[in-house]
C-alpha cells in the first residue's frame, strides 16, 4: 500500500507595510584639527508572520509484524515568531469530499478500499478536521536544513482495516496536509 | 524806456552773454571717500564668508550757480578678485552698495560699474552712504586646500565731473581655512521583506569630504542596547551586520569601534558633485537565521545606524 503525493502546504501571512519612521541625516561640516562629522541612516526590515511545512516524502506502508501496516516520517514544521498553528489532513479518496469531515481511505481504483489512521506528533487526526493550538519547536530553520525535522507523521492501517479490502494489489491515497498560522 | 534800454544792452554787450556760458560749463568735480582702506581677517567655520565696510562717499560737482551738485559715481575693482595662497586661488565677489538708494552691483575685475551710486554729500561725515561687501562662497572655499588666503583689493571711484576726479579704496582680507570634514548624501536603507530563506542586504553610497584630502576614520554605532546593531519592533529584536568600504575593499564593522586609515576622501567640494562622486559605501545585512531565530513578532523592525567620521 502506498500513500502518494503528500503535499506540503505553505502559508505566509500578508506582508506588512514597508514604511519607515526614520529619515537619514547628513553630517555637519566641521573644521579644525580632529574634527568629526556624524550622519545617521534609518534601517527597516519587514518580518512577516511565516509558516512552512516541508520534508514530506511518499510513504509505503509495511507490515509491522502485528498485522498492522504502518508508515512514518519526520516532517519539518517551521513557524517563526511564537504563534500557534493548526493542521488539517484531507484524503483524496474520501467520499465526503474536501471540506467535509470523512475518512482516510486507500483505494485500488476499482472499488476496493481500506481506511487508515493518521497521527501528527503523536496525536490522532480526523479527516478534514482542523486541529488547532499546536506549537512548533522550530522557529528559526525554515527547511530544517540544520536541524532535525520536528514533527512525527505516522499512517497506520490496522489489520482489521486492511481486512476490509476486497481486492489484492496496491491501494493508494493522496494525503494533503495543511498547516496554518494562528 | 527802461525796457528798450535793456534790449539795447543785450545787443550791445554780447560778451556778457558769452561770459555766462563759460560760467555755466561743468565745474571741477570732486570725489572723496572715508575711510580709504579696510583690513579684515576671518577663519572659516562653514558657510559663506562675508565682510562689509561702510564708507562715506562725497561725489560732487562744484561750484555752479545753483550751488554744489551731487553727481553719481562708479566703482572699478582692479584684478585679481581672488584670495591667494601660493598657487591656490579662491574666487571672491566684491559688491558695492549705495546705502542711500539700496542699489548694489557686483563688481567685475577691471570693469567700471554703472554710474549708479549717489554721493550723498549730506551723509558725510555724519553718515555712511556706500558699502563694500567682500563675499567668499562656501562652495568655493570647500574646493580649495586648507591654508591662509589673502589679497589686497584696489577700488577706484570716479564721477563724471570735469577732471574725472578719482578716489581710491583698498580692502585687504586674510582668510584662514582650516581642514574640514563632512559625511553627506546619507540615505535610509530598506532591507525589504524577509522571505524566510534569504539574507537581506542593503547599502548606501556616501560622500566623505575632507578639505585636505587626508585620511579618515569611521565609527559605526547602532541604536540597540549599548550601541548594538539591532532592528527592533517592540521587544522583538533582530541583529544585523555592517561593513564599510572606502573603495579599497569592505571591512566588517563592530559597533562603536573605530575603523582607521580610510582614504579616498573627496576634496573638490563637500557634496561630492551632488553625489556623482560618492566615495564610500556602507552595507548592512540581516542574516536569515538571525531574523528567523530572533524576531518574536511580525512587522516592521527598524533601527538607526550612526556614522561618525573623523580626521586622521
Amino acid at each position: 500500500m502506498q500513500i502518494k503525493h503528500l503535499v506540503p502546504a505553505i502559508a505566509v501571512s500578508t506582508l506588512l507595510s514597508a514604511g519607515s519612521a526614520f529619515a537619514a541625516t547628513d553630517g555637519n561640516l566641521n573644521v579644525g584639527v580632529g574634527a568629526s562629522s556624524q550622519g545617521s541612516i534609518g534601517i527597516t526590515l519587514n518580518v512577516p508572520d511565516m509558516i512552512k511545512l516541508s520534508g514530506l516524502t511518499d510513504l509505503t506502508l509495511a507490515n509491522s509484524g502485528t498485522g498492522d501496516y504502518t508508515g512514518s516520517e519526520n516532517v519539518c514544521v517551521f513557524r517563526n515568531l511564537t504563534g500557534k498553528y493548526s493542521v488539517t489532513a484531507q484524503s483524496l479518496n474520501d467520499s465526503a469530499g474536501a471540506g467535509t469531515a470523512g475518512n482516510f481511505v486507500l483505494s485500488d481504483g476499482a472499488g476496493s478500499t481500506v481506511q487508515y489512521g493518521v497521527t501528527w506528533d503523536g496525536s490522532s487526526l480526523s479527516e478534514d478536521t482542523t486541529q488547532t493550538g499546536l506549537t512548533s519547536t522550530n522557529t528559526s530553520d525554515v527547511n530544517c536544513s540544520t536541524s532535525t525535522p520536528n514533527v512525527a507523521l505516522a499512517v497506520t492501517a490496522t489489520a482489521a482495516q486492511v481486512a476490509q479490502a476486497t481486492a489484492s494489489g496496491a491501494h493508494t491515497d493522496t494525503l494533503t496536509l495543511t498547516i496554518a498560522a494562528e | 524806456m527802461l525796457t528798450r534800454i535793456s534790449r539795447s544792452s543785450s545787443l550791445v554787450f554780447p560778451g556778457f552773454a558769452l561770459g555766462l556760458l563759460i560760467f555755466c560749463s561743468p565745474a571741477l568735480g570732486q570725489i572723496r571717500i572715508n575711510p580709504t582702506s579696510f583690513t579684515g581677517t576671518a577663519t572659516w567655520s562653514g558657510g559663506d564668508i562675508s565682510q562689509t565696510v561702510d564708507t562715506c562717499v562725497s561725489s560732487t560737482q562744484e561750484p555752479n550757480p545753483s550751488g554744489i551738485t551731487l553727481i553719481n559715481y562708479r566703482v572699478e575693482a582692479a584684478a585679481p578678485l581672488t584670495l591667494d595662497s601660493g598657487a591656490d586661488t579662491l574666487p571672491v565677489e566684491l559688491v558695492w552698495k549705495d546705502l542711500t538708494t539700496g542699489i548694489s552691483q557686483n563688481l567685475q575685475a577691471n570693469t567700471p560699474s554703472n554710474s549708479l551710486f549717489t554721493g550723498a554729500l549730506q551723509g558725510c561725515p555724519t553718515g555712511n552712504n556706500g558699502q563694500l561687501q567682500i563675499l567668499v562662497r562656501e562652495q568655493d572655499i570647500s574646493a580649495v586646500p586648507p591654508g591662509v588666503y589673502s589679497q589686497q583689493f584696489s577700488l577706484t571711484l570716479t564721477n563724471a565731473g570735469r577732471g574725472r576726479p578719482q578716489a581710491t579704496f583698498t580692502a585687504t582680507l586674510t582668510l584662514t581655512i582650516p581642514d574640514s570634514i563632512r559625511v553627506s548624501d546619507v540615505n535610509d536603507i530598506a532591507l525589504g521583506t524577509f522571505d524566510g530563506i534569504n539574507n537581506l542586504t542593503g547599502s548606501d553610497q556616501l560622500c566623505i569630504y575632507r578639505a585636505s584630502g587626508g585620511l579618515y576614520g569611521v565609527t559605526l554605532t547602532g541604536s540597540g542596547s549599548n550601541g548594538a546593531f539591532t532592528l527592533s519592533a517592540g521587544s522583538s529584536t533582530v541583529p544585523y551586520t555592517v561593513s564599510w568600504n572606502d573603495g579599497s575593499g569592505a571591512q566588517n564593522a563592530s559597533a562603536g569601534t573605530l575603523i582607521s586609515g580610510l582614504g579616498n576622501t573627496y576634496s573638490n567640494d563637500m557634496s561630492c558633485a551632488g553625489g556623482a562622486a560618492d566615495n564610500a559605501t556602507v552595507s548592512v545585512t540581516a542574516n536569515a537565521s538571525d531574523i528567523a531565530g530572533n524576531a518574536t513578532s511580525a512587522g516592521t523592525h527598524s533601527g538607526v545606524l550612526y556614522i561618525m567620521i573623523e580626521m586622521q
